[in-house]
């Protein structure tokens, strides 16, 4: 137990604190104070986890004082020092919030027993409220996943729906280019759709029990998975660059290449045609950046726009705040997490841009081996 | 005038409103969208809500605020389907609000009830 951790002691006796004194002040820092003034004083220079009051103190009312000081923080365990022959004073003690009585005399082994018990309960206290908070944190993420997914999924089978009502209201007056259009659509999107509810099982089953980490050359890998996205399926131009320090990472090579078809595929949605699309990798920290902008041509001005694409994380972040919850980046972005990595998307008037993060190498978290 | 930042969905739409007899004008994004009401002056504009530069929202206040483009019918047609976002474009000015995916047998009478196009 830290030294650290401070009792009040408020209008106990001369005799009485000589003996808490004795009791606690090896392990606690012990102060005492006469009345409640000077509690109130003592508590707002510096939280006590334990306030020791004496129910007998004839300058101030103990029953206030309990009350109070609960308010002062919340945290705070209050003992209450009573007379053998007063057992209503306990009761009120109690009653107003105190964790426990004491009967005077003292004992200062039961004393530092119950102040070690008060201790205990306001380390737990505090051990819930950031269980709490993180509760919290995660219902929240929870709440926003579902929103992302269920505004994203709808538009995907919107659209499959209304070429399945085309084709069935219509499909006579449709040549046979555009049936095939349709029914490549409807094929390629509820397989993308399948593929994205297996990434999302695959995910929640497996954890990050199969990550396995290997060496990987990034600019080779952005190539592989970016150039087909780009050139092949769009004839966007794709321009890599990573600096040295950024070209190898240690990490899982499919989950990483999972996430970055989810980022591609998203990028490449806002992409108007005639773009370039541009990757740049950077050492950041203990980890690398990477960068993906498209710009429409402009050779002119391609240097000025690059360099403008060079935000920090933070900045990255603050912008994704604004953006729409959206599925590949939600994806991309839970694969990323279980590698150590995260994912900010922004979009406007100027282009659509992706900042990622991952580690240079990839070290399991204490919480995903618990 | 069909606005959303989807080229499927403005596709899908202009294929099945061409079939329908329609004239199809389409924007890409909220901002286009506002731009073309004026300049085109559709008979009805279709308004997604979740849109680059100029969301659905903002573009069918724009559109109401403007003498030019204000008697301009629009519905918005959108992937949030809760009753406050009916509730919300309404609102600001929309004729209908019409949850995707939207059935063409729902939709084709509402276009034509608005221009006056018979079937």
């Amino acid at each position: 137990m830290s030294r650290e951790a401070a009792v009040l002691l408020v209008g106990v006796d001369d005799e009485t604190a000589e003996i808490a004194c004795s009791a606690l002040d090896k392990r606690w820092s012990v102060t005492t104070v006469k009345n409640g003034a000077s509690a109130e004083e003592a508590v707002r220079k510096r939280a006590h986890t334990v306030i020791i009051v004496d129910w007998d103190a004839r300058n101030f009312s103990a029953l206030e004082l309990v009350k109070s000081a609960l308010g002062w923080n919340r945290m705070t365990s209050v003992l209450a020092l009573v007379n053998s022959n007063r057992k209503k004073d306990a009761t009120s003690a109690i009653d107003a919030g105190a964790m426990a009585c004491l009967v005077k005399p003292v004992d200062g082994d039961d004393l530092a027993s119950l102040v070690a018990r008060a201790h205990e309960k306001a380390r737990l206290n505090r051990e819930l409220a950031t269980a709490t908070h993180r509760t919290q944190e995660l219902i929240d993420a929870i709440g926003e996943f579902l929103a992302s997914v269920s505004h994203d999924l709808r538009t995907p089978l919107a659209i499959m729906h209304g070429y399945a009502e085309t084709l069935l209201h219509y499909g006579d007056k449709l040549d046979r280019e555009k049936r095939a259009a349709y029914l490549n659509y409807i094929r390629d999107g509820s397989r993308k759709l399948t593929q994205q509810m297996a990434e999302f099982l695959d995910l929640s089953r497996k954890g990050v029990s199969v990550v396995s980490p290997e060496k990987i050359d990034m600019p080779r890998l952005v190539g592989e998975v970016f150039r087909p996205a780009c050139e092949e399926e769009r004839a966007l131009q794709l321009e890599v660059q990573f600096e040295p320090e950024a070209q190898e990472i240690v990490t899982d090579k499919k989950r990483l290449t999972h996430a970055l078809q989810y980022a591609i595929s998203e990028a490449l949605q806002h992409s108007a045609d005639g773009s370039k699309i541009w990757v740049r990798g950077l050492r950041n920290g203990g980890g690398i950046v990477i960068h993906i902008a498209d710009r429409k041509i402009d050779h002119a001005s391609m240097t000025e726009s690059n360099s403008s694409a060079d935000i920090g994380c933070e900045e990255a972040q603050r912008m994704d705040e604004n953006q729409e919850p959206n599925i590949s980046i939600t994806i991309a972005r839970c694969i990323l997490k279980v590698l150590g990595g995260d994912i900010w998307s922004h979009q406007n008037g100027d282009g659509y841009r992706l900042t990622f993060t991952l580690p240079k190498e990839y070290k399991p978290s204490k919480r995903n081996h618990g | 005038m069909v606005t959303d930042d989807d080229a499927d969905w403005r596709g899908l739409l202009r294929d099945v409103l061409s079939m329908e007899g329609f004239e199809i004008e389409e924007a890409h994004d909220g901002l286009q969208g506002v731009e073309k009401a004026k300049s085109a002056k559709p008979n009805v504009i279709l308004l997604d809500i979740d849109m680059p530069n100029m969301n659905g929202w903002e573009a069918c206040k724009h559109i109401k605020a403007d003498p030019a483009t204000k008697d301009i019918p629009v519905i918005f047609v959108s992937t949030h389907a809760q009753r406050e976002d009916k509730e919300k474009g309404l609102a600001v000015g929309a004729t209908d609000y019409l949850p995707k995916p939207v059935d063409i047998e729902q939709l084709v009478p509402v276009l034509r009830k608005l221009t006056g196009t018979p079937s």
